[in-house]
């Protein structure tokens, strides 16, 4: 008997200990149905995820035949296995006339977390519906002691006034919070701070991304950026997710630039860098939550809505890497707290150096410069990542670029890369255009085309090809080196404010520079066969040429 | 602050509203909030809105803000309002008729008071000189020249001055091909067991050259393939059979061969009957490939719509910078009425022939102002009502280098379902390795340019480049795959100079060739001295056959019912030929003229002698 018992605690102790024992997940994988670890599954919604004192804690919407039934909360230590407490907000009293109340019937989305200090109680806002529409656009205030509640209702209003509907919280680094919320009538996004309780917005807020029709907003830092994800508005439909940065959450400078427009007429640029990016991976954004001990590792939350079964609507949660300074989402099948070990393992090189080994980040889609075929790609981090090698002219800001493993040199041929042996010629010589984020545009001194991304695709595998500078055609490429082999090189402080302003002194330095038009001219040379064919000056036989360069030309015999 | 409407009934609302310090402007706005779906919400009507208050006037004001703009001039008048000197951008003619290949027609152009210099652009088949006409230019001259020795063409010159436009339409006939006889002293006699042969091919030029062979392919064992290329490509290789002939397309197990329909019965040639038959190849300069069956034109090919046989690529000595035949779709296209489809596109081959699969056309579209105005694009479509059975192809094939580096780019859009799958997509396939592929995915509904280097291996002869659109499913919304500006830049190949013919068991009485230019056979009809004596005093013998000649059209009185009209010039060229002539009906003549019409039925002919 007592052996039975012992054999018993043991298997119960191995069972604890080793979550893979169990059945229990020890991966995240996106979109499918995710249980408990009783076995139900997570109806958790348009939430939020904190980590206090060694536990995860994710509040969402709780659903019940597709009405809200207060807000849920899920704890688990590893990550990966969930284990449900008892709802944090339960539905309780009365519905009023003032609509100040969370009784049962009304609806309570997008829960947001987060911790006060110095009152020492954990704070919740949620949206507040009636029930019946969306006219009230409200928020509702709780309050708890524990993180997993139970919270109690402080009040329902408008802050400042404002119709408030998709929103969400931001616990800054010196302890100020901030709500962020779609308003007038999800054209604009407002952005308030808090009173030093948390439980009301200070008077005053910033209208932000104004006529952009942004919502589910999810705002994180690195450094000292704030960024934000978005989703355009289309109802329980997905769309293309987009971005803001901004040095400060109240003053009224957010950044949202726009490479591209949906269906609805919004803009931006994409945070989802993979197949099915249009629709965000079927997922609309809800929050961002950093990786507990990893420096700029972020957990991006979306909801893969089922507007007949709300319930039952998936859960996408997928690394989100700022290493480019923007934010990015790739998708994966499965993943786990693995993909974040090296994920910052290439970093921003400081300055250009010659001599420097490096590789080339493309802006948008967060990957590298690559060949493991004829042409040029964007490739995840591996081994078919090209490392170059930067050699500076005689010429300012004019570069060589060698890849390290054949020695070759980039060059424009008749407006395709090619890579050669080096030769003193100006299809070799590539202007970098600093632009104010860091990035680089990469110019040939010869024919002018510019390294371009084909059709400003983000999927791995996406080639690149030469192509005249344009503002629609994707042609920014960071330099980046790896910290792994190279922990000498300097990294560039790309998520302090100063870094910007510093580039643009840069920019305005260069633009001053003797110009690019002054160089080609004195130096080009070109080639011709007697019957007025452009030859290519390396497989010249031996004959009779017309060799012109600048305004001169002269007869020339090749042997 | 705002004023809450409370009653379907009409009420004046009023209020008073205390401005601040610094306030400016009020917006005052009749506002109307969401409810949800299926709600009934009455109209909210408003009407006699006020605002009584202190007006304000403006300063008056007058500059203008820049931001980082150039500005060439800013002025002022305040003596009154006056209109812009009228730009004017006028044409002597709105359509020009231009009888003859390489024909030069002209017009005038009045430019008074534009500002922009005036571009001049020609539709494809012809030039024209000069191509800028400089601003404020009163009167130009511009020419225009026929470059095509197609029968009919249409066209247009395009002027562009800034935003201003104006068309000239052309209308040009081409120079009918000289007649030639090349059955005496040919090259190649028949023998009683003939093989394939292969001739010294070094006098064939770029300005035309004619392939003659005559010979019998009576049943499905026997089988000619004449062929002719010179070192630029201008060339064919044909096929004849027992009951069918055309021209190879490369090696046909990648594009398919484009066969000839036997417009006297509409299909099938019958050289099952035992009997020697006559083929023609003329070749001109302009690159297309006229084919005539015992004197009478069976029909028409560009040579850009043929891709030549791989082992007649030989290295060239220069890269191209655009290898593809085409490549900016502003070249000709052909319309099928009767099967309601795009069927030819110039250099590029179309599959399949399906409307209810999938269909392509060349449309304009116009993406700045900076792209020749009527710029084409390719646009290729699924069939809405049918799921389809293959994809839509648009393809090319290109002789390439071994162990080489060739770079693709074209800019595309579309192809992209209503739930986003992306159907469309962008090919390359090396023709010697099954392996050597890409394929780009087009992922937008907005132009973007795609681009890739394709790397050939050490056997590499051609490769096939295409726009592929997959098939979706019945009632499936895809939008049109358009693309546009395709380039394939890498080291060009010439070709090997041929000249003969492959034999699988077929009799050949003669192989021939002339290599000082393009003829068309003698018709069946007149012989050559049929016409010059038609040209010193023929008539019609027996006097019965007249011809009435009103705004170019010739009808005929006296005719043989149902017999063969033929029309020739004074030089023996052919103009136009009809079957089945019954009296009253219409024959036009493309220009003034001398011309000998010969009716022709069973061997008996009437001859006569016009003037236009």
């Amino acid at each position: 008997m007592r052996r039975q018992t012992l054999l018993l605690t043991a298997l119960c102790i191995a069972l604890l200990a080793f979550p893979a024992l169990r059945g229990w997940a020890q991966s995240i994988k996106p979109g499918n149905t995710w249980n408990d670890t009783s076995g139900s599954s997570i109806n958790a919604h348009g939430g939020c995820v904190v980590y206090h004192d060694g536990y995860y804690y994710w509040f969402g919407e709780q659903r019940s035949t597709n009405k809200s039934d207060g807000i849920s909360c899920y704890r688990s230590k590893d990550f990966y296995s969930w284990t449900k407490m008892s709802r944090a907000v339960s539905p309780t009293g009365s519905k009023t006339d003032e609509n100040r109340d969370i009784a049962s019937g009304r609806t309570l989305e997008r829960p947001k977390v987060i911790y006060n200090e110095k009152t020492g109680k954990w704070v919740m806002w949620i949206h507040w519906e009636n029930g019946d529409d969306y006219g009230q656009a409200k928020v509702a205030v709780c309050t708890a002691d524990k993180v997993e509640g139970p919270y109690k209702l402080s009040d329902v209003f408008r802050p400042n006034g404002c119709d408030s509907r998709d929103q969400t919280l931001f616990l800054d680094t010196d302890g100020k919070a901030y709500h962020i919320y779609s308003t007038n009538m999800n054209s604009n996004t407002n952005c308030e701070c808090l009173s030093e309780d948390f439980l009301t917005p200070l008077e005053g807020y910033s209208v932000q991304l104004k006529g952009r029709r942004y919502e589910a907003a999810a705002i994180f830092k690195a450094g000292e950026t704030y960024y934000g994800l978005f989703s355009g508005c289309t109802g329980w439909n997905p769309n293309p997710g987009r971005f803001m940065w901004t040095y400060d959450l109240m003053d009224e400078t957010w950044q949202a630039p726009a490479d591209f427009k949906a269906s609805d007429g919004s803009t931006g640029i994409n945070f989802c860098v993979d197949n099915n990016k249009n629709t965000s991976y079927q997922s609309q954004s809800n929050f961002v939550f950093a990786v507990p001990g990893k420096d700029k590792c972020f957990v991006y939350m979306g909801d893969r809505w089922s507007s007949s079964n709300i319930q039952s609507s998936k859960h996408i949660w997928l690394p989100l890497s700022v290493r480019s300074g923007y934010p990015t989402v790739r998708w994966y099948d499965e993943w786990n707290l693995s993909v974040f070990d090296e994920m910052y393992r290439m970093k921003r090189m400081k300055e250009l150096t010659d001599g420097a080994e490096f590789y080339l980040l493309e802006k948008f889609s967060n990957r590298l410069v690559s060949r493991p075929k004829a042409s040029l790609s964007l490739e995840n981090d591996g081994n078919a990542n090209l490392c170059f090698i930067l050699q500076k002219t005689s010429k300012p800001y004019v570069y060589k670029i060698e890849e390290k493993a054949t020695g070759k040199f980039m060059e424009s041929v008749y407006g395709t890369t090619r890579w050669q042996d080096e030769a003193d010629r100006l299809g070799q010589e590539w202007m970098l255009w600093l632009e104010e984020d860091g990035y680089y545009r990469i110019e040939n001194v010869d024919d002018k085309t510019c390294l371009s991304v084909s059709g400003n695709t983000t999927e791995a595998g996406t080639t690149l090809y030469l192509s005249e500078a344009s503002a629609n055609v994707h042609q920014s490429f960071g330099f980046y080196f790896d910290s792994q082999v190279h922990p000498d090189y300097q990294e560039a402080d790309m998520y302090g404010k100063n870094y910007r302003p510093t580039n643009r002194v840069a920019m305005q330095e260069q633009s001053q520079t003797v110009g690019l038009e002054e160089i080609r001219q004195e130096e080009t040379k070109t080639i011709y066969s007697l019957d007025g064919h452009k030859v290519d000056s390396q497989r010249l036989k031996p004959g009779i040429y017309i060799e012109r360069k600048g305004q001169k030309t002269r007869k020339i015999l090749v042997r | 602050m705002s004023l809450n409407v409370t009653s379907d009934n009409y009420q004046t609302y009023a209020t008073d509203f205390e401005t601040k310090a610094n306030t400016k402007q009020i917006r005052v706005f009749f506002y109307l909030e969401r409810a949800a779906w299926g709600a009934s919400v009455s109209a909210f009507n408003i009407d006699d809105a006020r605002l009584t208050g202190v007006k304000r006037i403006p300063t008056a004001q007058m500059g203008f803000e820049n931001v980082g703009a150039d500005v060439e001039y800013f002025n002022f008048d305040a003596t009154g309002a006056y209109a812009p000197l009228f730009a004017t951008l006028e044409t002597s003619a709105d359509e020009l008729t231009i009888n003859g290949t390489d024909a030069v027609q002209s017009f005038t152009v009045n430019a008074e008071n534009l500002t922009g210099d005036i571009t001049v652009t020609p539709s494809y088949g012809f030039a024209v000189s000069p191509t800028v006409i400089k601003a404020g230019t009163k009167t130009a001259t511009v020419k225009v020249t026929n470059l095509t020795t197609r029968n009919n063409s249409k066209g247009k010159v395009v002027l562009r001055s800034g935003d201003m436009r104006k068309n000239v339409r052309i209308i040009a006939h081409g120079t009918p091909l000289p007649v030639k006889d090349l059955s005496q002293d040919p090259i190649y006699k028949g023998k009683d067991d003939d093989d394939s042969q292969s001739f010294d091919a070094s006098s064939l030029t770029e300005n035309g050259y004619s392939v003659e062979i005559k010979a019998k392919t009576d049943n499905g064992g026997k089988q000619v393939l004449p062929y002719a290329v010179t070192r630029k490509g201008l060339g064919f290789k044909s096929y004849i059979k027992d009951t069918s002939m055309g021209l190879k397309n490369s090696k046909d197990v990648f594009v398919s061969e484009k066969g000839i329909s036997n417009p006297a019965n509409g299909g099938t040639f019958y050289n099952t009957d035992g009997q020697y038959h006559t083929y023609r190849y003329a070749v001109t300069k302009d690159r297309r490939v006229f084919v005539y069956r015992d004197g009478l034109p069976v029909d028409t090919f560009r040579v850009a719509d043929l891709a030549l046989q791989p082992e007649w690529s030989t290295e060239s000595d220069y890269v191209s910078k655009n290898l593809l035949k085409n490549g900016n779709f502003e070249g000709e296209w052909d319309f099928s009425e009767s099967q309601n489809i795009t069927k030819f596109i110039e250099g590029w081959d179309v599959y399949p022939y399906d409307q209810y699969n999938s269909y392509q056309d060349i449309v304009s579209e116009e993406r700045s102002n900076e792209i020749d105005q009527n710029n084409h694009v390719l646009s290729i479509h699924r069939y809405m009502w049918e799921g389809g059975w293959a994809d839509g192809e648009i393809s090319q094939i290109v002789d390439v280098a071994p162990n080489d580096i060739y770079t693709f780019s074209a800019l595309a859009k579309g192809g992209i379902r209503s739930n986003g799958d992306q159907l469309g997509s962008i090919r390359i396939q090396d023709l010697q390795n099954d392996d050597n592929k890409v394929t780009m995915t087009v992922n937008s509904d907005s132009y973007k340019t795609y681009s890739v280097d394709f790397e050939t291996k050490a056997n590499t002869k051609q490769i096939r480049v295409w726009f592929n659109l997959g098939r979706a499913a019945w009632g499936a919304s895809v939008s049109a795959f358009k693309i546009d500006d395709a380039r394939l830049i890498g080291t060009h190949r010439s070709a090997t100079p041929q000249v003969g013919f492959e034999c699988i068991g077929a009799d050949v009485e003669y192989f021939n060739f002339d290599a000082t230019g393009a003829y068309a056979p003698a018709l069946p009809g007149l012989t050559v001295e049929d016409i010059n004596d038609a040209i010193k005093t023929a008539t019609d013998k027996e006097g019965k056959l007249r011809g009435h000649i009103d705004g170019g059209v010739l009808t005929l009185t006296g005719a043989e019912e149902h017999s063969r009209v033929v029309v020739y010039q004074t030089n023996g060229a052919q103009v136009t030929a009809l079957n089945n002539y019954t009296e009253g009906t219409g024959i036009g003549l493309p220009r003034r003229g001398i011309y000998i019409v010969a009716v022709l039925k069973n061997g008996r002919k009437q001859v006569l002698k016009i003037a236009y």
